[in-house]
């Protein structure tokens, strides 16, 4: 019998991790004109919510929301100069965004939000989330709490976490007159979940049939609100389709996690990424990378090595703990891949403060990998662990996105910053 | 009217009676072998309609070609099977035929057709010694491979050893017979006393002395010369034997199983004399006549239902299959009868590593030929636990036609495969993943209390259910569900997808596998794999279902052998499906 | 390398001309699979016997080893089968124990070196799309297809190592070699509904009538297979061998026709490299061919 050698892949880039800053390395590789390979598995981009933060709050322990991200970005940099965005000017972070939106309205998912300014959208709780750039879905909500004209909000029998009653009572207090209604899923499918439910929204058939139930609510109103579940694959057709159908504006309110919101993004990628010349090892991790003398040779696999990848240069985007890109053991946290030093508490006892919600957010959410200013990760003493090596997004320490609502900025601009880099240097 | 005659005409009559009894069950064949929406009765006749002379001319050259060479030379063995098979059954049939016609209907084939036909004479005597050793020789070759070749032993059944010893019988009684003859001073003295008018001491003597050396006959001391026999002695006795005995005996040489045997006789058995040969008759004909009246109730019916089969097999067996005609339950019931239980399907069944893994004989064709034949006899009175496993067998059958192919009958397996899955569904049996379906949360804790999984079926304990570290990283973020593909199914009824991948994950966590085996979408699921490669945590949710279903097979089949099936299968609904 | 040609059970009665058209354009291609008598993959019965389906997808392979080949199939239920019997094998001591002792009095054995392949790759990877963009003396332009990619070769990925899981391309880099324009559709990776077929028939025809309708909508003029199962489950010839069902005037059971054309890729690219005629619904009305 014949033992087949393994698939061989020789690329410029290898970009390890299929989150946002992965799949934003990726995007921006290839504009750039590298060769791209990449590898990850679907992790944390089936929870995203679709929106694309820059920076809303610093600092976190006061909870200070800004409108202006930049104004809070100086902020930051001057309160945390150890945070990622210390090391990034303004004029990156637009082209990061502009040059990531761009590229997601070329795979069909339309990008809005105003310049230098952060937009509103409403959460699934009726609560108001700023953020900077607003998928097409929910960017009708941003005008809504401007200018607050009466709306319906929509939901469905089934579908958990997700109450139309509430998000009407508590967003009344800043846009009152929000009406609301629970209906039976049209065509009365069983499955309570929003896959399900945004597949079938990209039929004709079932929005007609949606349009037809809801069409004795909506008297007097001027902007209806849905679960984000109108559609998947095609959202721009549905959500043109249902807005027309209706007669008024339509806006997505973000479900709970896995929401369609992350697959949207995860299913354009996954397709458009080997149409653009990507090697796509999805679902597959890098089980381990060796130095070479002009760049790294990755094997990639999942319990055992099923393809080989020589690159001159990596990115490093496995984000933290729910990516792996970070370990916790119990005697402190570990970089696998590389064995990077991780910049973290000095024990264990001092991951977390006492009070589990205390505003200011826990050290351990803070820790990651250190970085000269070109995002090479160093060593302990200092020294670039690799010249070709980068690590970029969330697994980069001195940052805690989900209180500071910068993870998308972060992964699109160290993205960036590190691609423009490596492509320059070429 | 001699005790032989009642014999023989009584064995007539069975024979003859049984064999219109089972050729009219081919006429009126049971509804088990119906086309449906067609009577089976009407199978005859939409045959026969079916028929008309351009077809049948133009059939003719191949139906003669079939009959000579697939049937009379049997060549088909030799062209789907090895020549060991063609030299055994050639053999015996080739053997057997020359005895019965020959042999057996001498009054009625070889005295009226040959003239001067004398059993004793040459070329019958030789050909009566050679048409014996080919049968024995077929026997030998057929009971070694019965005995030697794994894949037949495996199915060889008593019938099978029984039909061999039947026929073995007949012809060790009959050389037995021919040897103790020619070894019989008793046949000798008859003989001289008949053909011999004028009797002198001397001339007898010489004859006896003749006889005696040449061939092989012991004569009591008393009746032979007293004198060392000398040359002159044997010559007078040589020419007596030429004048008297030759005209009605070849000489004894060419009896060649017989005469070495008598010799052999006379040496062992001598003493018991007239009696042995009178035993040996009677042992003989008694075994002919058994397996006359025995043919239309066991295997040895092929020999009439075999041709049949084949003459009536169209060129396309699996189009036969696909789109049955009117005359398909006359085939099926044909089919049925053709098969001598030989195993060579058997023995190239695609699926039987699941036979040696799960040890249903009906998952070989060759035995589940055998409940089918007992189904169409009894329209379906099997007992609860034979139509299960009649059921297992034909559903784990991957109709890949290969037994059809190789069948040295030419039945169409194909055929009789597809309706068995019919008939096994129609009669409360279908695949028994739909049965399990079924199945409340009550059955199986029922099962779960009262009969113990079988390691058979899983080879090893279950080795993902088991294991805490299976659901370890679970987070019940519902991923899985939202990707399975019956979950984005449209309009489709809440009870097919009462419970979902991630909460059933959750169910075998929490150690409550008997609530998880009643979920109607564990049936439900296709083993598409997607929410295993989905899953951001890496857990192996489709292998753990897949493991649930083998588990729930398991359970079912320890208590199908603890005899709790029937009572399960009564009433699966009474402690079964949840609102 | 040599291979054994592994049709599985489905080919002979269900789906002869798939075995038939896959052998002739691999022997077109250069490649020349012998022909060998295999027991099922045991793919069929996994969900009964884990056991059961292993030690025949053992037996299978153990019996290509004896003679020296490797395996080739054009079914992806076979080719999933017996790789996830080979992982199976490999991870569990206890399995190979029993499969080991139940091969012996056959004198077989386990050769976990075997190589298992399927048809696409084949002809993708190992003869190439090159050399059979070279083989297509027939292009067909602009025939809009619909590559129809089937469960069990894609997932479980770890095993079987067919293609991207998420985002495979194979079956479209060799549906372009043939001049196919391949359409993005939103359950190309979704299962065809076989597996429930006689099971739950109302679940299986639900899940093939939303794949015919997904690959309608992207456009596509054809669904192209490539395992035996998906193609008896979508195309025409699964009707032909439907069983009649008592009381039904000996009628086949009523089973929608294909609202599209559904081709195994051996008969398409076999039309493309001009080994036969293209199927009749699949051939372009008179002067549009040129458009295009």
């Amino acid at each position: 019998m014949t033992v087949q050698s393994l698939p061989r892949h020789d690329v410029d880039l290898m970009v390890i991790g299929t989150g946002l800053a992965g799949m934003a390395a990726a995007a921006m590789a290839v504009r750039r004109g590298l060769s791209v390979a990449l590898a990850g598995t679907s992790g944390e981009s089936v929870y995203a919510s679709g929106l694309l933060d820059l920076l809303a709050v610093h600092p976190v322990k006061d909870g200070r929301l800004w409108d202006d991200p930049f104004a809070a970005l100086a902020a930051l940099a001057a309160d945390e100069p150890g945070h990622p965005y210390a090391r990034l000017d303004r004029p990156g972070i637009e082209a990061a965004f502009a040059a990531f939106t761009a590229f997601l309205g070329e795979i069909g998912l339309d990008y809005h939000g105003h310049d230098g300014k952060n937009a509103m959208v409403l959460t699934p709780v009726g609560t108001i989330k700023h953020t900077y750039r607003v998928p097409a879905g929910m960017w009708a909500a941003d005008a809504g709490i401007r200018t607050t004209p009466p709306a319906l909000i929509v939901d469905f029998y089934g579908l958990k976490g997700f109450s139309s009653a509430q998000i009407a009572q508590t967003a009344g207090v800043f846009w009152p007159g929000l009406a609301h209604v629970r209906l039976p899923f049209p065509g009365g499918r069983p499955a309570p979940y929003p896959e399900p439910m945004a597949l079938a929204l990209e039929s004709h058939k079932t929005r007609q049939e949606l349009a037809k139930a809801l069409s004795p609510h909506l008297r007097g109103r001027e902007m209806v609100g849905f679960p984000a579940v109108l559609g998947i694959y095609r959202t721009r057709e549905t959500l043109a389709a249902l807005s027309e159908l209706l007669g008024t504006p339509v806006f997505e309110i973000p479900t709970i996690p896995p929401a369609v919101t992350g697959l949207r993004l995860k299913a354009a990628f996954e397709e458009a990424m080997p149409e653009r010349g990507v090697v796509t090892f999805f679902q597959k991790l890098v089980l381990g990378v060796r130095a070479e003398a002009d760049g790294f040779a990755c094997d990639v696999g999942w319990s055992s090595a099923e393809a080989q990848v020589r690159a001159r240069g990596v990115i490093l985007a496995t984000g933290r703990f729910f990516g792996k890109g970070l370990v916790p053991h119990r005697k402190g946290v570990i970089e696998p891949l590389f064995g990077l030093p991780v910049v973290q508490p000095a024990a264990r006892s001092q991951w977390h403060r006492d009070r589990m919600f205390d505003p200011a957010g826990h050290p351990i959410n803070r820790a990651g990998l250190m970085t000269d200013d070109r995002f090479r990760p160093l060593w302990a003493d200092g020294q670039p662990a690799f010249d070709g090596l980068y690590a970029v997004g969330s697994i980069l320490a001195g940052h805690d996105w989900t209180r500071q609502k910068c993870g998308a900025g972060l992964a699109l601009a160290t993205a960036y910053a590190a691609v423009e880099d490596f492509a320059g240097r070429r | 009217m001699s005790l032989f005659a009642v014999i023989l005409w009584i064995c007539l009559a069975v024979c003859l009676g049984g064999t219109v009894w089972r050729m009219a069950r081919w006429l009126l064949p049971d509804r088990s072998l119906a086309v449906p929406g067609l009577p089976p009765s009407g199978a005859l006749a939409a045959l026969l309609r079916s028929l008309s002379w351009p077809k049948a001319l133009s059939a003719a050259p191949r139906m003669a070609f079939t009959f000579l060479f697939d049937i009379l030379f049997q060549g088909h063995l030799l062209q789907r099977g090895s020549l060991w098979r063609w030299v055994m059954h050639f053999s015996l049939f080739a053997g057997f035929s020359g005895l019965f016609f020959f042999h057996a209907l001498e009054n009625f084939i070889s005295r009226p057709f040959f003239p001067g036909y004398e059993p004793t004479l040459d070329p019958w005597q030789f050909l009566r010694n050679l048409f014996g050793a080919m049968v024995a020789l077929g026997l030998g070759i057929a009971l070694c491979r019965r005995l030697f070749v794994r894949d037949l032993r495996r199915t060889s059944r008593f019938e099978d050893f029984f039909t061999l010893a039947l026929i073995g019988l007949i012809i060790a009684s009959g050389f037995g017979l021919e040897g103790a003859k020619m070894a019989s001073p008793a046949a000798f003295e008859r003989m001289a006393a008949d053909y011999y008018p004028t009797p002198d001491a001397a001339d007898l003597t010489a004859l006896r002395a003749y006889w005696a050396t040449e061939g092989g006959m012991v004569f009591p001391v008393e009746s032979l010369p007293r004198e060392a026999v000398t040359p002159e002695i044997l010559e007078k006795g040589r020419e007596i034997s030429e004048m008297s005995c030759a005209p009605c005996h070849s000489p004894p040489g060419s009896a060649f199983v017989s005469a070495p045997l008598s010799r052999v006789l006379s040496r062992v058995l001598a003493p018991a004399g007239a009696g042995l040969t009178d035993g040996l008759w009677w042992l003989h004909v008694l075994s002919c006549l058994f397996a006359l009246a025995w043919l239309p109730f066991g295997k040895l019916f092929h020999i009439l239902s075999t041709p049949v089969g084949i003459l009536l097999r169209g060129l396309d067996p699996g189009e036969a299959a696909a789109r049955p005609g009117m005359a398909a339950p006359l085939a099926r019931a044909v089919g049925l009868d053709a098969c001598t239980h030989c195993g060579i399907c058997s023995r190239h069944c695609s699926v039987l590593p699941s036979f040696l893994a799960l040890g249903t004989p009906e998952i070989l064709p060759s035995e589940k030929l055998l409940s089918m034949r007992r189904l169409a006899g009894k329209s379906g009175k099997l007992t609860p636990a034979a139509l299960a496993a009649f059921s297992e067998g034909g559903f784990v059958c991957t109709e890949c036609m290969r037994c059809t192919v190789v069948c040295p009958s030419r039945i169409n397996l194909q055929d009789l495969w597809l309706v068995s899955k019919r008939e096994a569904a129609r009669l409360g049996h279908p695949e028994l993943a739909v049965r399990l379906r079924s199945y409340g949360p009550g059955v199986w804790e029922t099962l779960a209390r009262r009969a113990r999984p079988v390691a058979r079926t899983l080879a090893a304990s279950p080795s993902l259910l088991d294991n805490p570290e299976t659901f370890a990283c679970c987070v019940q973020c519902s991923v899985c569900t939202g990707v399975c593909p019956i979950f984005r199914l449209p309009d489709i009824p809440a009870a097919e997808v009462d419970v979902s991948p991630h909460q059933l994950m959750n169910l075998v966590r929490m150690g409550l596998a008997d609530h998880a085996l009643s979920a109607n979408f564990l049936w439900n699921c296709t083993t598409c794999y997607k929410c295993q490669e989905h899953c951001p945590q890496g857990i192996r949710v489709a292998d753990v279902l897949y493991e649930l279903r083998n588990l729930a097979h398991s359970k079912v089949e320890a208590a199908a052998r603890a005899g709790l099936l029937d009572d399960m299968a009564a009433r699966p609904q009474a402690t079964g499906d949840a609102p | 390398m040599s291979y054994a040609w592994f049709p599985g059970c489905r080919i002979p009665f269900h789906l002869p001309g798939y075995g038939r058209q896959s052998l002739a354009v691999l022997s077109t291609l250069g490649v020349h699979p012998v022909e060998m008598e295999f027991n099922c993959c045991g793919y069929p019965v996994r969900h009964q016997s884990l056991f059961a389906s292993v030690l025949s997808a053992a037996r299978a392979m153990a019996v290509a080893a004896r003679a020296g080949h490797d395996i080739l199939t054009p079914c992806k239920c076979c080719f999933g089968h017996l790789r996830f019997a080979q992982a199976a094998l490999s991870e569990r001591p206890d399995l190979r124990t029993a499969v080991t002792d139940a091969l012996r009095p056959e004198g077989l054995r386990h050769d976990p070196d075997l190589t298992v392949t399927h048809l696409l790759p084949v002809l993708a990877r190992e003869v190439g799309l090159a050399a059979v963009t070279k083989a297509v003396i027939r292009p067909l332009p602009g025939v809009r297809a619909a590559a129809h990619y089937g469960c069990h070769a894609l997932r479980p990925s770890p095993v079987t190592r067919f293609d991207d899981p998420l985002s495979p391309t194979i079956f479209e880099d060799l549906l372009r070699t043939m001049g196919c324009v391949p359409v993005s559709w939103t359950l190309r990776l979704e299962c065809c509904g076989q597996p429930l077929a006689g099971k739950n028939d109302r679940l299986a025809m639900a899940l093939a009538r939303s794949k015919y309708a997904s690959a309608m909508e992207a456009g596509a003029q054809v669904l192209v297979t490539a395992c035996t199962y998906c193609q008896m489950q979508l195309g025409a010839q699964a009707l032909s061998c439907d069983l009649p069902m008592p009381g039904m005037g000996g009628a086949a059971r009523p089973r929608p026709q294909p609202p599209m054309p559904v081709t195994a890729v051996s008969g398409l690219l076999g039309a493309a490299m001009g080994l036969w005629p293209l199927e009749d619904r699949l051939v372009p009305p008179p002067g549009t061919a040129s458009v295009s």
